[in-house]
């Protein structure tokens, strides 16, 4: 027998049930529920297709290698998200300027100090930059470098065992099926020079 | 080129090592490592703008909010506590980006009345006429206010679990719920009106 408190309480979580998130204990509740309460099967059947058309709209609009130039030139040239030791240094120095000791000089011995410690620290390697290629593709979407020659690039695709599943002319997003092109050719289209953007589903 | 990656318009929350993963690179970006920042970038800037564009539906605002949101990534990177996956954590900034947009440029409020949320649950509208197709949920979804589509977006397109949610927004899960059961409704209504008229 279920109680005004516990459909209310099973309506509410009837989205997060849905997409999958709730955790074992509630998932069962709204399961048992569900089996007594029209009500609430009808909504999570209602939800389950609002949820699928919702994760399926293709909102994507691929414009990242373009707003990166944006985004780069924010960032400023090389500084660090965090005040490092060269910029402790350097402050430690700006505190001088214009008092003890030449401007030149103190910018200069800065720069060394900067460059030394550079050095020592290296460069950074991080594995996880490593790329990780295990999975197979079947659908690939992509978008090809502004001004490159559009016809061409399809000729290349379909030559190397690509299907043209969708296109709409210079500068639009391809679909691509994979299906019957080899790992080969798709690690050669990743590294094509005329690919300004790709990605797709891995099986 | 400078996203050749597979994954640059991948979910930012399938399956647990994409977070490792992204970990380490806000770990390096903090440190001032732009080669970092930037495959971060090439990985979840698509999710960002696909969210900012749920949001403010205009394609270059979505793009600022976008831009804005990666360059309060890569300055605040230092300031991630790794309490919550860096995907929500990101989707945090994108949302009060995003909000703080809205409310200056369009004077928008959430009008939801909590008070009238309750209802929902005695809203029993027969679903069977409900019409449930991209173009109507889509539709019914552009009508909501900011806040309540947002929750609905990081439901059933980002698979955001209440918690998630709740860190996003910075509102209890008491709140996120009512205000999901209120964006059911309004869809619900303008689904229900749609298949009437």
């Amino acid at each position: 027998m279920t109680t005004n408190r516990q459909h209310e309480s099973v309506w509410d979580d009837i989205p997060w049930y849905v997409n999958g998130t709730l955790d074992e204990a509630a998932a069962s509740t709204v399961e048992a529920h569900a089996r007594v309460c029209p009500i609430c099967a009808s909504e999570i059947a209602t939800q389950r297709r609002i949820a699928g058309v919702i994760e399926g709209s293709d909102v994507l609009a691929a414009s990242g290698p373009a707003q990166w130039v944006d985004v780069e030139a924010r960032l400023g040239p090389g500084r660090p998200a965090v005040v490092g030791i060269a910029d402790r240094i350097g402050g430690w120095f700006s505190a001088l300027r214009g008092g003890l000791a030449p401007t030149g000089a103190i910018a200069a011995l800065s720069l060394a100090l900067v460059v030394v410690v550079a050095t020592l620290q290296g460069p950074t390697v991080y594995r996880t930059l490593t790329t990780e290629d295990t999975a197979t593709t079947t659908e690939l979407r992509l978008r090809a470098v502004p001004g490159s020659d559009h016809e061409a690039l399809l000729d290349d695709l379909r030559a190397a065992g690509f299907v043209i599943v969708a296109e709409d002319g210079p500068d639009s997003l391809i679909r691509l099926s994979a299906s019957n092109a080899t790992r080969e050719a798709v690690e050669a289209l990743r590294a094509d020079p005329r690919v300004a953007l790709i990605a797709g589903d891995a099986e | 080129m400078l996203m050749t990656d597979e994954e640059s318009f991948a979910l930012p929350v399938a399956g647990g090592g994409e977070d490792e993963r992204h970990r380490a690179l806000l770990s390096a970006t903090a440190a001032g490592d732009k080669r970092a920042f930037q495959r971060l970038y090439t990985l979840t800037y698509p999710a960002v703008l696909g969210f900012a564009l749920r949001l403010l539906s205009r394609h270059d605002r979505a793009e600022e909010i976008a831009n804005d949101t990666m360059v309060a990534v890569w300055r605040s990177a230092h300031r991630f506590e790794g309490r919550s996956k860096v995907s929500t954590w990101m989707f945090g900034i994108a949302y009060r980006t995003a909000m703080r947009t809205l409310r200056r440029e369009r004077g928008e409020r959430l009008h939801v009345d909590l008070d009238a949320a309750g209802d929902v649950r005695d809203d029993t509208a027969p679903t069977a006429t409900t019409l449930i197709d991209s173009e109507t949920v889509n539709a019914a979804l552009a009508t909501l206010p900011s806040e309540l589509r947002a929750i609905m977006v990081m439901t059933y397109q980002y698979g955001f679990s209440i918690t998630e949610i709740s860190n996003v927004t910075d509102c209890p899960t008491g709140t996120i719920k009512t205000r999901m059961a209120a964006a059911r409704r309004r869809m619900r209504e303008y689904m229900t009106k749609g298949t009437d008229s």
